[in-house]
């Protein structure tokens, strides 16, 4: 039976503060109320404190706490006018510094395809002339016996080949580089027998027809000594010098 | 006041704080969508070339320019044709064809050559894909469904002059690539 007290103590023990709990729970929302109510006056205390020292015009250094360990700390990131500028600065260099890494975000739009490369060539333009089976070139000597023992109305013709070896169309005209008392006449084709037609030519050029690039044609030369020749003339020779001109025309 | 009612009473005050301070913060929120869900799409603007373009000479035979000889008078026509795909609703572009430079190698007839001659380009546009737009040269998408090309034309021109110079013979001069450039603007 030694074992009943503990038992019983034990019991009441535990009965007791369910009972006591219950009535005081009103009680603890009476004292935290308390509390709560307390810690506002307190604090509106403080703020009246806080406005009387205002009114007063305390000089700062009686306003100003005792300098602490925390409040020197908290000094170094009181903003001061040189701290504001120095980030502002600080932020509008990252500002920029983001801009131009961001550069070229914006753009519009291109699109180009090109046209090949090319080389152009210019053309020429080159006559030759070639008496008989004589060889081309620039100049054809006639020879002597040509024209020889020649008499008044006497018409005699020599056959010319003239060649256009440049790359242009050509205009064909022929003039005398001097004057002569004998009658020269050209004309494209083989001689007649007959004195040509044309006009006899001058120191003035005059177009006998055209001869496209890369062809020839054979011309005639016709030296006739005119019925009317004076008599200086008789036992007499002379020497002329027929100019080919070819004139490139446009394609 | 035995140790208990100290205990309890703490017990009490420490729930009722953390009551107090339970879900005690709160703000008011309300939302509502705005519109669907949209995708973006971009347009597109490009210029390729449709093919190799063809040289014709002043009587409008096709010429092959390696092998032609230009004389007074001739004028060289490059033409090419490109395909435009272009589209944007609000899609400005101006059109701009360039010709190459001429230039010539060292050579007293290639010099004189290059003296004579006169190059230029010029475009023009087919298919409604793109239609013209206010500007000069300013162009946007057209309504139409036929597929816009440019035509670049490129021309060497070797003027037929009124006096004697031989000098220009069997020179020779290079056309640079010439290009057709279609470059957005923000104005119509």
């Amino acid at each position: 039976m030694g074992s009943t007290p503990r038992l019983s103590a034990l019991g009441t023990s535990c009965r007791r503060p369910t009972v006591l709990v219950l009535p005081l729970a009103p009680l603890v929302l009476l004292v935290f109320a308390a509390v709560s109510a307390a810690a506002t006056v307190r604090a509106r205390l403080d703020v009246r404190l806080a406005s009387a020292a205002d009114a007063a015009i305390a000089s700062p250094e009686q306003l100003a706490p005792e300098p602490t360990r925390l409040s020197r700390g908290l000094s170094t990131l009181r903003p001061t006018p040189r701290r504001v500028l120095g980030g502002a600065a600080a932020v509008m260099g990252g500002i920029l510094v983001a801009a131009s890494l961001a550069g070229g975000t914006y753009a519009f739009l291109n699109a180009q395809a090109t046209t090949p490369a090319v080389t152009v060539s210019s053309g020429n333009l080159a006559v030759t002339v070639q008496y008989g089976s004589g060889p081309a070139g620039s100049t054809a000597a006639i020879p002597t016996t040509a024209w020889s023992n020649m008499l008044p109305g006497d018409v005699v013709g020599q056959q010319f080949t003239i060649a256009n070896t440049g790359s242009a169309n050509a205009t064909m005209s022929a003039r005398l580089s001097a004057t002569t008392a004998w009658d020269i006449r050209l004309a494209a084709g083989t001689c007649p027998t007959a004195q040509l037609t044309s006009a006899p030519i001058t120191t003035a050029a005059v177009s006998y027809g055209t001869l496209l690039s890369n062809t020839n044609s054979v011309i005639c030369v016709q030296a006739s000594l005119p019925a009317g020749a004076p008599a200086s003339t008789e036992a007499s020779s002379v020497s002329f010098t027929i100019m080919i001109d070819a004139k490139q025309v446009a394609p | 006041m035995n140790k208990l009612t100290k205990g309890a009473i703490a017990s009490a005050a420490g729930i009722v704080l953390l009551m107090g301070g339970a879900g005690t913060l709160a703000s008011w929120n309300a939302s509502a969508t705005a519109g669907a869900s949209q995708t973006i799409t971009a347009g597109q603007l490009s210029v390729v070339s449709a093919g190799a373009g063809a040289w014709k000479n002043s009587l409008g035979a096709t010429v092959t320019p390696s092998s032609y000889k230009v004389v007074p008078g001739d004028t060289l026509t490059y033409t090419q044709t490109f395909n435009v795909t272009a589209s944007g609703d609000n899609l400005y572009f101006t059109v701009a064809a360039s010709s190459g430079a001429l230039s010539n190698a060292t050579g007293a007839a290639n010099a004189a050559l290059l003296s004579q001659l006169t190059n230029a380009a010029s475009y023009s546009v087919t298919g409604n894909g793109i239609v013209q737009a206010t500007s000069p040269n300013t162009y946007k998408v057209g309504a139409g469904t036929t597929a816009s090309t440019i035509v670049v034309s490129m021309t060497i021109a070797f003027p037929y002059g009124t006096t004697v110079d031989n000098s220009a013979q069997l020179g020779a001069v290079t056309l640079g690539t010439g290009a057709v450039t279609l470059t957005q603007t923000a104005t119509a």
